[in-house]
């Protein structure tokens, strides 16, 4: 019975992408193939919700809660949509729910606060004075990558959650549709929107 | 006016790119999903139940004892609290009544007692006519 059941899994999962079949493994009760999703996903996502919240420490509980989700609720998932489109949509949920939950302190974030990636190459600054162009060079940069963040962070929150899906983690419409829960239209006039706001506030950098 | 996506060609997009964070996992975050996924899965109390099970039986004793510790001061704590003495009432407080307000009090009652003293000349009169009657 159980070779069967593999057998009927492994040909309906030959269509769906490898994750999606490493999840329907899992439901199956095979526990490594949550490792394995694990394993695939923690970098990405990593990325993707850091990019919302700013918060190494937050993105990672957040990462926790989501992996944790999908564990206790497996049973939950319905391959009609992909794997990732699923994990997206958990993550980006409980991102948004902390930033609604830390709105106070989000407040005083400011273009002049360094990200956290940004602030070991300022205290080198200050060691080492003798590199000052490079210095000034780095420093530019990292005000233009702060003004950046700063622009995609003052975007409502789906039409945020929609550009860093696109832009930076490489998801297709369809995919940002299934996350958002919105329509294949409503999310490309939703990008449409969010691009056109960042084109107008970075034109000078432009 | 066309409403598309920009290509990756388009400045923008370009632009876009260099905001590169890279955030790295703490080694730990395996270790603590797996912990957490084996808590919830064991239900309410897990985390208690593991504690007992990783100290050794020793510390498991000696944090019993401190906790009994705490509690016992705690109650005397408490109890002396409920039995102390009630602070003096106000009737009791005269140490600190104004001195003029004792002065004029006490001409207050010499007032009184003067007056009190006057009958002694009445009834002198009167006494002094019936032992002349007598």
């Amino acid at each position: 019975m159980g070779a069967e059941l593999t057998a009927i899994l492994d040909a309906s999962v030959r269509v769906l992408d490898a994750e999606t079949a490493l999840m329907l493994r899992f439901q199956a009760g095979e526990s490594a193939c949550f490792e394995e999703l694990v394993g695939r996903f923690q970098g990405p996502l990593l990325g993707f919700v850091y990019r919302l919240v700013r918060d190494r420490a937050a993105s990672e509980e957040i990462l926790q809660e989501a992996f944790l989700r999908v564990y206790l609720h497996r049973a939950r998932y319905q391959p009609q949509a992909r794997f990732s489109t699923w994990l997206y949509r958990i993550a980006n949920h409980l991102a948004l729910n902390y930033l609604r939950d830390h709105r106070r302190e989000r407040l005083h974030d400011s273009l002049d606060e360094p990200e956290e990636e940004d602030a070991a190459p300022r205290e080198l600054a200050d060691r080492r004075p003798s590199a000052e162009q490079v210095l000034v060079a780095a420093s530019v940069e990292q005000q233009r990558s702060a003004r950046i963040r700063a622009t995609i962070a003052a975007l409502p929150a789906r039409q945020r959650s929609a550009v860093v899906m696109h832009k930076y983690q490489g998801l297709d419409y369809d995919e940002i549709a299934g996350a958002l829960q919105l329509s294949s239209s409503a999310t490309k006039s939703l990008l449409f929107r969010a691009y056109e706001s960042l084109r107008r506030e970075l034109k000078d950098l432009l | 006016m066309k409403r598309e996506i920009p290509p990756d060609s388009d400045p923008l997009m370009q632009l876009l790119e260099e905001w590169q964070p890279q955030p790295e996992l703490s080694p730990s975050f395996e270790q603590r999903l797996e912990r957490r996924i084996q808590d919830a899965a064991a239900g309410p109390g897990a985390r208690w139940r593991r504690w007992r099970a990783e100290v050794s039986p020793q510390l498991r004793w000696a944090s019993a004892a401190v906790t009994m510790a705490l509690l016992l001061t705690l109650g005397v704590f408490v109890y002396r609290g409920s039995n102390a003495e009630p602070p003096a009432p106000a009737a009791y407080q005269t140490a600190q009544v104004d001195p003029v307000m004792r002065d004029l009090q006490t001409l207050t009652n010499d007032g009184d007692l003067l007056e009190h003293l006057d009958f002694l000349s009445v009834p002198m009169s009167s006494t002094s006519k019936i032992q002349d009657r007598d």
